[in-house]
């Protein structure tokens, strides 16, 4: 009845919540118009009028959403939001999402750059440190450039990566899938070295001053953070697999 | 009087009838329905999807609590949640119907149609 599903779906994918709240919406509401369905056509003439009669009596899908997003609570809309921002949406492929996300962090992470530039310089005001406006202002516009460009490179290239492992575990074919995995997180966290690397010759202006301080937490961070996207893509795979046929409907977004 | 009480006017009323209406038996929210009509004499005028809304709201602030209903089951669909009244919903039950008591005496005077 995918006529009936998408009815649903109308209704709850707009709401902003957390993945198991949407789920159970959705299997509940279905399991309900299910049932009006089957007492529609018990009744109807055809399926055609059983179908009607059924999203007559169930609801507007844009009313219910308002309802239902009534019940979320705060915390858990801000969290519905956030996987909102941070899944790939129909419309993207690939390349495109890994785009945006760092995109976003483009834009967003200036502001966070004006902010510590104001704290330092009414820290100057105030006589806590003895740099000048224009040795703060050259600082904050170093670090803040080589920041900005290279953490977006990383979220673009950690977005790929993660969207590649993910699919690896998805299909979950023993033993292809875990080895490439497994490949990428090796790749990863070369990646991450290299990239903690550049950042450091570029603040630093040298590639070896105290660097050999800093290796060995580059090393510690570069090891787990593919076994953490690792982590997070097993803990995610069976919900999204399990929404799957809910989040694939040919609905608009 | 055939009217039928819509949506706007269940307003505000509609979590105490469901509450009501599991303080006589648990039930899923289709069976909820049905009881809620067959109590109202289909004089109730509601969309069924706006039954859920209210489950979510009296389950968050647990004054009923559910459960998914058995896998053996032998209807087609996924599974249901078999909502039950808790006590504090037994609470909030008597006040409701205390409210609605007060209610109509005090407005049923003004129009000149006491209960």
């Amino acid at each position: 009845m995918n006529e009936l599903k998408i009815h649903v779906e109308r209704a709850v994918r707009p709401v902003y919540a957390a993945g198991r709240t949407k789920l159970r919406m959705r299997n509940e509401l279905y399991a309900h118009i299910l049932d009006i369905y089957e007492e529609e056509l018990s009744q109807a003439k055809d399926e055609r009028a059983a179908l009607d009669a059924t999203m007559s009596r169930f609801g507007p899908p844009h009313n219910l959403t308002t309802e239902l997003q009534q019940t979320v609570s705060w915390l858990e809309q801000r969290e519905g939001m956030l996987d909102k921002w941070l899944i790939r949406r129909s419309t993207e492929n690939e390349l495109q999402h890994a785009g945006r996300l760092a995109t976003s962090y483009l834009l967003l992470c200036p502001s966070v750059v004006l902010l510590a530039a104001g704290v330092t310089w009414g820290m100057a005001l105030l006589g806590h440190t003895e740099k000048g406006f224009i040795d703060i202002a050259s600082d904050m516009f170093r670090y803040g450039l080589s920041v900005l460009v290279l953490f977006s490179i990383q979220i673009f290239a950690f977005t790929l990566i993660g969207t590649r492992i993910y699919r690896q575990m998805e299909r979950s074919r023993w033993p292809k899938s875990p080895t490439n995995a497994v490949l990428l997180s090796i790749f990863s966290t070369f990646f991450v070295l290299a990239s903690g690397w550049l950042l450091h010759l570029v603040m630093t202006g040298s590639p070896h001053e105290s660097f050999t301080l800093l290796f060995p937490r580059w090393l510690a961070f570069a090891t787990l953070m593919p076994f953490a996207v690792i982590g997070f893509a097993m803990a995610v795979r069976k919900e999204t697999a399990v929404a799957a046929p809910w989040t694939g409907l040919p609905i608009e977004d | 009087m055939s009217e039928l009480i819509s949506g706007k006017s269940l307003h505000g009323h509609l979590d105490t009838m469901v509450l009501a209406v599991l303080d006589k038996a648990d039930g899923h929210g289709f069976d909820v329905w049905r009881r809620l009509e067959s109590e109202g004499q289909g004089g109730l005028k509601l969309k069924e999807g706006s039954l859920y809304p209210a489950l979510y709201r009296l389950e968050k602030a647990g004054l009923v609590s559910a459960r998914w209903e058995d896998n053996e089951t032998k209807r087609r669909g996924p599974r249901r949640r078999i909502y039950k009244i808790t006590r504090k919903g037994k609470r909030q039950l008597e006040k409701g119907r205390e409210e609605w008591e007060h209610f109509v005496n005090v407005v049923g005077r003004v129009v000149g149609a006491p209960a």
